[in-house]
Formats: structure tokens, C-alpha cells, sequence
């Protein structure tokens, strides 16, 4: 659990950070979204204390960070950036060892944990255990940074534009392997992006600012059905269709998706309710049946569906956001 | 010079150029050593700290403009001749290069990767142990690497102030114009220059934590390479030594008085000027030195007898060119007036007026003509004009006013001085080439230096003053058409000198009363 207090930062007269406040559990991720500038670097640097804040609180479980050892701190925080900055003088497993290293785990755990981590975010430990950094790809290089931010079992994981640097391709397989780690269940994870696409991708929650302040927090159905206030609408704008098709699952449409079987299918795809539109659109158009039909169910109820009829009933929602699409 | 010469004076005195190498390392390393002591911490302590950083590298910037010879000056008064102030500036020398490239390679790590370490949580002092320092050593090194061979070159002038090291060779052959001796001294101090710069480049060229290793050993190495100073010390027992370049090199010196007795000395080749303050703070036993020499009194020193005459018999005579003796026969004859004249004390006493007393060199030898009842003023009649030569030191200034007053006095003839000759070598062929009509020379240096007749004949006759004189005079008058006056009287010879003090203590009065402590 941590908790963020009426967090500000003043650089002399300029205010970075202006009285910001959040509340996040364990397993939940919050993306800090916005243009460069806005202060949500500042924000992700004052929780570790990399960067002295001039008012506010930070709570980890109940204890204030700031009246810890801003080490003993730090050392609970897992810590990405976009830059790496993996050690180049250590080897890939001396880096993701340090954090266990400072706990003083001894030599076996450290070691366990090393390659459990290394396994899990696709780098080979045989190949890579012994590797210098600049033997790896940046994108290898990213997943090294991911492991030693992990490494140390920390409460909280703190990310700094952690795909910034990479391209698209790379980025992506990055992705799909970091959100498959199942012991982000029990972290609360910080990401600070200027990618709105990713914040919807990666956050539960996403809070928007702008000149110090927060715009919004909220999911981000939030955000896309009840923006807050013309920044948060503009910011979103030229993406809404793409992330509603993403945000929207099969559920949320259930309602104006038509009741009735066609009568002359044999072959209906089934799909599972929380897939998302963008999903549904994709088997839809890869699969190889003549008419495309898919079906979902609820209960006992089943909503039958071809791509027309499914691209109808999101249509109907955009101007006149649905009542029954409700927070997670 | 031919190489011939070169290796044979390289096997003559290799076990001397053993010490100075080893005691060229130890100065190099210890001053290294503390440099490294004191720059990195100091390059450490000013990272991120601008004004001060600012400061620091503009002082040790300002240290090393300062010419290594002048600051080598600087220390004398306040640390004394020897050892001391050479580390202290060549300590002051390192300084500069490891501050500025531990100052430039800290602040060169990349700042994601300290960023990243400091948000890892490492302490200030596991960024700095783990990440910084580690990351920086390769920079830092190459600043050791620029002090080294600095101080390698540096340390040759060590020699000038009782140091020893390389540049003992060095600037006694110069001293000598020998330049045998020279490229004795100069070779292995560029070789060793050279050699040390590749060894640290191939610990340099490592990166990262293989670095560390080498740094290690480094660490190790350091003390000890700093221990060679000391090693000659250990190994070459006997009294110490401090002698002028000229006595240690010239072969009716230091040389003969080994062949001699035997002796066998821990010898430091020291500048005239500090000899006799090094033997007054009893950092040498012994040193060198001449029988007239005013610093005799003024230090309160002894000279220890020749007992078994290694050295010849130094009679200053005056030489003159043939054909201007028989061209003015009242030059002659008026030099001639001063024909034993000047014997060993009164020769003393005026080196002390002026040596000591600061007196200059015209004033006591116009005193001198007076008590003589030889003073007579200038003629000036505007006659011929009279060239005087003479050596780089007191005695001949003062003999070249004595002979030049008598010139004026006795004779219509006009006299022009060329005082400060430099050595002997340079004032003979002014005499022989006829830039100069006349200087003062010695018997012994005569024989020794300018003739170098053979091994054989000089042991039949060095220990009869009178046969030297005569030979002196007649191979001048037959090889080089000169011609050699009467002696003056004093016997100016190089001689051993310790303090008086240590020679009661010691019961030492002649030469051979050393080689019980000396071996």
C-alpha cells in the first residue's frame, strides 16, 4: 500500500509538483501520464526520494518514507529507467544481485532469485548469467533493468519511461513478458509514461497532469467517458476509437449485442466476456469461417455476433456512454 | 665521444649507475606514492562541489607551472638539501594530473547509472566504492600514468640538490663536459621513463573490474618500487660521501683516491654551493673540495692529508702564450714578481674575504698587492692590449685582479679580463686558439687533464711536485707552444674535508685513517 500526501515540489519560484494526492493497493498499477515537463518524473523521484520534496507525505504501509533512511527507503523500491543505467562493470547476474546484495540475503537465495527472474523475463541465465551489459540488445538490456528493479522482492516498483528507448517490436515483447510476471499481484507498481496508449495498456489507474497538477485519476473508462475537463478530452483526442476498442470488453456491449441465433451457422466461435473489442475484431477477421459469427455468455444468457453487428452496438456507444460500463 | 667510450664508462661505473637507477625509482614512486594518497581523495572530495573544484585545480595547476627548478630552489630553505625536498616537489608535481583525472573521471559516469545505483539503494559510499570509482579507474589511471613519467624526468633534477638519482650522471657531465657520462644518465632515464609509461598502459587498456586486480598489485608495487631509494643504502656501506660532479668524474680525483686506499664510500654527488652545507648538517661524512678554499674557515672543516699522494700536487702557475711572453718581457717579468708569493693560507684567507666575507674579488686583490708592497697605480698609458682568462670560480677571479693591477702597474701594456671561463678544457683552447693571452692554471690538472700522459709515467712523478712542474713545462712548451711561469706559491689541490668536530671525534687526520671506517 502506498499513499502519496499533498505531494509538492518547488525549483525556486517554479512549481514542478503541486499538491499532488493518491491512494494505491497492492496489485494495483497506476500510470502517470503527460506531456514532458509535467512533473510526473519529479512525482516518481520524491516517492524514493531521489528528489527531496518541499511539502507533502509519502506513506508505505502506514510509515512515512521520509522519516526513514532515504537508503532503507529506496531499497524497498524497485527502480526502472528509461536510460538502464545498468552497471557496466558488473556482470548481467551482479546486477540483478545488487538490491539483494545491500538486504544481505546470503549467496543461495540470491542466486535463486537471480535466475528465477532471468528465466521468467526470457534471458537464458546459462547465456547470460555471465554477460557483460554491452554484449546484450537494448531490449535484453531492459529486461536486465526489470530483473534488478525486481530483485529484491520489493512492496513497491517504481517505472520511469521504462519502454521509452525501445522500438515498437521490442517494446511489445517486452510488454506481454513484464504483465505476465504473476508477482506484480501482490506490488504496487508506479509507471510514468507520456504514452497515453500504454498508461490505458499498463495502469488499473491513470492520473494525468499537467503543469504540476493532477488533471484526472481514474480508469480508463474513466478518463474516456467522463474526461474530467478539456485538457484530459484534448490529451485523449486523434486515440479515442483505437483505446475504446481496447478498454471495451465483450461484456460492457453485451446488453445491445443481438440475442437471436442465426439459424443456418454450424461453426460459432465462442469468446470469453472480458475480451476486449479489439480482440474480438481480430478473431472475427482471422478466422476461417465463412459468415464470421462469434458468441459470448453470461450466465445463461448468449449474445450472438458477426463483425456488422458488433461494430453497430459500439457505434452506439461513443456519444452516449453506456450506464452499465462500471469500474473494475 | 664514440660508443667505444660510452660502454666502457658504463662498465667502469655500473655498480653507480645500479644505485642511481634504484634511487631514480624510489623518488619517482614514493612522491607517486603520496601524490596518490593525497590527489585522489582531494579529486574524490571535490566532485560536485564546483566552487572548489575550481579552486583546487586552479592551485595544483598554478604548483605545476612553476619550473621544476625553481621549485626544487623553493624547498631548499625550508626542508634542507637531500631527499626530502625533491619527494615534497615532485610529490607537488603528481599532484596536478591524478586530482584533475579522478575529479574528471568521477564526473564522467554516466549519470542513469548513478542515478540507477543511487535509486537501487547504495549508500554515498557504495556509489562511490561499487559504481564510481570502480567506473572512473581507468581515467584516473591515466593520470597516474602522466605523473609517473613527469615524474620520472622531474626526478633528474633531483641530482641538484643531493638527491641523487639519474641526474647525478647527467649533470656531472655537463659539469665535465663528458658526454659519455651524460648519455650515461640520460639513456636509462629516458628508458625508464618509456618502460613505466608502457607498463601502466597495459593495466590501462583493461576496463572495469579487470582493472581492479592490476590496481591491486599497483598498490603493492608502489611501496616497494618506493623502497628501491633506500635499497643503496643497504648495500653500499662505507661513510658518506657528497662530492662536486667534477671530483666524482675527473680521474685525478674521487677515482684515484679510490685506486689508492681502497675506500669505499656511500657517495651522494652534490653542486658545490650545497657540499658544505650538507657536511655542516651532517648529511655527508666527507666531501670534496680544495686545499685554498675559503669555506675551510668559514665552515670549520679539516683537511684530511694525502698520505699516500693519490692526488698531484696542484701548483698554480700563471701560463702564457709563447710568442706575447717573448713579444712583452715585462709581462713576464712583472708576473713574475708574484713567484711564490701566495702560499696555501694567504690564498685561503682571500677565497674566505670573498667567498664569506662577500668582498669583492678587485678589492682584496688590491689589498693584497698593498700588504706586498707590489700595489702601483695604473699607468694607463693606452698600450697594447693584454688578454686575461679565467676559470668559473673565486680563486681565479681573484688571481685574474692580482695579474691584471700587476699588468697595469708595472707595464705600459692595457688589460682586457675574461673572468668565468667555465671549465678547464674551455679556458686551455681559449689560451691555445689565442682568444686569451694568459690565465692561471695548476700542475696537477696540467698533467692530468690536459696531457694525460701515461698510467706509468704520472705514478713516477705525482708525488714530486718539482717533476711535474718541469714536465708540465716542457710539454706545454713543445706541444702547444706555451710557456709556464713560476708558481705562485700555494698549493691548490682537491683534497678530502670533514669537520673539524668529527675529525677529533674519530681520531682522523689523513686519508688512510678512513678505511677502517670505510670498509
Amino acid at each position: 500500500m502506498i499513499e502519496v500526501k499533498h505531494l509538492t515540489k518547488k525549483f525556486g519560484h517554479k512549481t514542478a509538483v503541486d499538491n499532488i494526492s493518491f491512494r494505491l493497493e497492492p496489485g494495483q498499477t497506476m500510470a502517470l501520464v503527460g506531456t514532458s515537463g509535467c512533473g510526473k518524473t519529479t512525482t516518481l523521484k520524491m516517492i524514493n526520494r531521489l528528489i527531496e520534496p518541499t511539502e507533502g507525505e509519502v506513506y508505505v504501509d502506514d510509515t512515512n518514507v521520509l522519516q526513514q533512511s532515504p537508503e532503507d527507503v529506496r531499497r524497498k523500491m524497485g527502480y526502472v529507467i528509461q536510460n538502464i543505467g545498468l552497471f557496466p562493470h558488473y556482470t548481467i547476474e551482479e546486477n540483478i544481485a545488487v538490491v539483494p546484495k545491500l538486504l544481505g540475503w546470503n549467496k543461495v537465495e540470491t542466486s535463486k532469485r537471480v535466475f528465477d527472474l532471468m528465466e521468467r523475463l526470457k534471458l537464458a541465465p546459462k547465456e547470460y548469467a555471465r554477460k557483460y551489459p554491452e554484449q546484450l540488445s537494448g531490449g535484453q538490456q531492459q529486461r536486465v533493468g526489470i530483473a534488478r528493479a525486481l530483485a529484491g522482492d520489493p512492496p513497491i516498483v517504481l517505472m520511469d519511461e521504462p519502454f521509452g528507448a525501445l522500438d515498437p517490436i521490442t517494446k511489445n515483447d517486452i510488454k506481454k513478458d513484464f504483465k505476465e510476471l504473476d508477482e506484480l499481484a501482490n506490488k504496487t507498481t508506479i509507471i510514468v509514461t507520456h504514452d497515453i496508449q500504454e498508461a490505458f495498456e499498463l495502469g488499473d489507474f491513470i492520473c494525468v497532469l499537467n503543469e504540476g497538477k493532477v488533471q484526472q485519476t481514474g480508469t480508463s473508462k474513466d478518463l474516456l467517458f467522463h474526461p474530467a475537463n478539456e485538457f484530459v478530452r484534448q490529451f485523449l483526442s486523434g486515440k479515442t476509437t483505437e483505446l475504446k476498442l481496447n478498454v471495451i470488453t465483450l461484456k460492457d456491449l453485451f446488453d445491445q449485442l443481438p440475442a437471436k441465433k442465426p439459424t443456418h451457422q454450424d461453426k460459432i466461435i465462442h469468446m470469453e466476456q472480458d475480451h476486449n473489442l479489439m480482440e474480438a475484431i481480430a478473431q472475427l477477421t482471422k478466422a476461417d469461417l465463412e459468415d464470421h459469427v462469434a458468441s459470448v455468455q453470461i450466465k445463461d444468457e448468449t449474445r450472438y455476433f458477426t463483425l456488422p453487428t458488433l461494430m453497430n452496438s459500439f457505434n452506439q456507444i461513443p456519444q452516449s456512454p453506456n450506464q452499465k460500463i462500471t469500474h473494475p | 665521444m664514440n660508443t667505444e667510450q660510452f660502454f666502457s664508462f658504463l662498465s667502469d661505473n655500473y655498480a653507480k649507475l645500479g644505485e642511481q637507477v634504484l634511487e631514480h625509482i624510489g623518488l619517482t614512486f614514493i612522491s607517486l606514492l603520496l601524490a596518490v594518497l593525497i590527489a585522489v581523495p582531494s579529486g574524490i572530495f571535490i566532485v560536485g562541489k564546483k566552487r572548489l573544484a575550481s579552486i583546487a585545480l586552479g592551485f595544483a595547476g598554478i604548483l605545476q607551472t612553476i619550473p621544476s627548478i625553481a621549485l626544487l630552489g623553493f624547498m631548499l630553505p625550508l626542508l634542507g638539501i637531500g631527499v626530502k625536498p625533491a619527494i615534497f616537489a615532485l610529490f607537488l608535481y603528481a599532484l596536478l594530473p591524478i586530482i584533475r583525472n579522478t575529479y574528471t573521471g568521477i564526473m564522467g559516469v554516466d549519470a542513469s547509472v548513478v542515478e540507477a545505483a543511487r535509486g537501487m539503494g547504495m549508500t554515498k559510499a557504495q556509489l562511490l566504492f561499487k559504481v564510481e570509482l570502480p567506473l572512473a579507474l581507468p581515467v584516473i589511471f591515466a593520470g597516474i600514468r602522466t605523473a609517473t613519467v613527469i615524474n620520472v624526468g622531474v626526478a633528474t633534477l633531483a641530482a641538484y640538490i643531493g638527491a641523487g638519482g639519474l641526474g647525478e650522471f647527467i649533470f656531472g657531465g655537463i659539469a665535465l663536459n663528458n658526454s659519455s657520462m651524460i648519455l650515461a644518465g640520460a639513456i636509462p632515464a629516458a628508458l625508464l621513463a618509456i618502460l613505466l609509461d608502457q607498463l601502466l598502459a597495459l593495466l590501462q587498456n583493461r576496463k572495469g573490474v579487470q582493472m581492479i586486480k592490476p590496481m591491486m598489485v599497483l598498490l603493492i608495487l608502489f611501496p616497494l618500487f618506493s623502497f628501491m631509494y633506500a635499497v643503496p643504502d643497504l648495500f653500499v656501506n662505507g661513510l658518506k660521501a657528497g662530492f662536486t660532479p667534477e671530483f666524482y668524474g675527473r680521474k685525478d680525483g674521487f677515482p684515484a683516491i679510490k685506486k689508492q686506499y681502497g675506500l669505499q664510500f656511500n657517495t651522494v654527488i652534490l653542486n658545490s654551493a650545497l657540499m658544505y652545507q650538507a657536511v655542516k648538517e651532517k648529511d655527508v661524512d666527507i666531501i670534496s673540495g680544495y686545499s685554498t678554499d675559503g669555506r675551510i674557515k668559514a665552515f670549520d672543516l679539516r683537511i684530511l692529508q694525502d698520505d699516500k699522494h693519490a692526488l698531484p700536487p696542484y701548483f698554480c702557475i700563471p701560463v702564457i702564450r709563447n710568442e706575447v711572453a717573448d713579444q712583452y718581457p715585462e709581462l713576464v717579468d712583472a708576473l713574475k714578481l708574484l713567484s711564490g708569493e701566495i702560499d696555501d693560507s694567504i690564498m685561503t684567507e682571500m677565497n674566505y674575504e670573498v667567498d664569506y666575507l662577500k668582498r669583492s674579488p678587485e678589492a682584496v686583490a688590491n689589498e693584497f698587492l698593498k700588504d706586498r708592497g707590489l700595489l702601483k697605480p695604473d699607468k694607463a698609458t693606452g698600450g697594447e692590449t693584454i688578454t686575461i682568462g679565467s676559470k668559473i670560480f673565486t680563486e681565479q677571479y681573484i688571481l685574474v685582479e692580482i695579474f691584471s693591477k700587476l699588468i697595469n702597474g708595472y707595464t705600459d701594456l692595457d688589460v682586457e679580463t675574461v673572468p668565468g671561463l667555465g671549465g678547464t678544457k674551455i679556458c686551455f683552447d681559449a689560451l691555445a686558439e689565442g682568444e686569451i693571452d694568459l690565465y692561471p692554471e695548476y700542475t696537477g690538472t696540467a698533467l692530468q687533464v690536459l696531457l694525460s700522459p701515461p698510467d706509468s709515467l704520472v705514478r713516477n712523478i705525482i708525488t714530486q711536485p718539482d717533476e711535474v712542474y718541469r714536465y708540465v713545462k716542457q710539454e706545454f712548451g713543445e706541444q702547444y707552444n706555451l710557456k709556464l711561469l713560476p708558481p705562485l706559491g700555494f698549493n691548490n689541490t682537491y683534497a678530502l674535508m670533514v669537520l673539524n668536530t668529527a675529525a677529533k671525534e674519530n681520531y682522523w687526520e689523513k686519508v688512510s685513517d678512513l678505511v677502517a671506517n670505510g670498509e
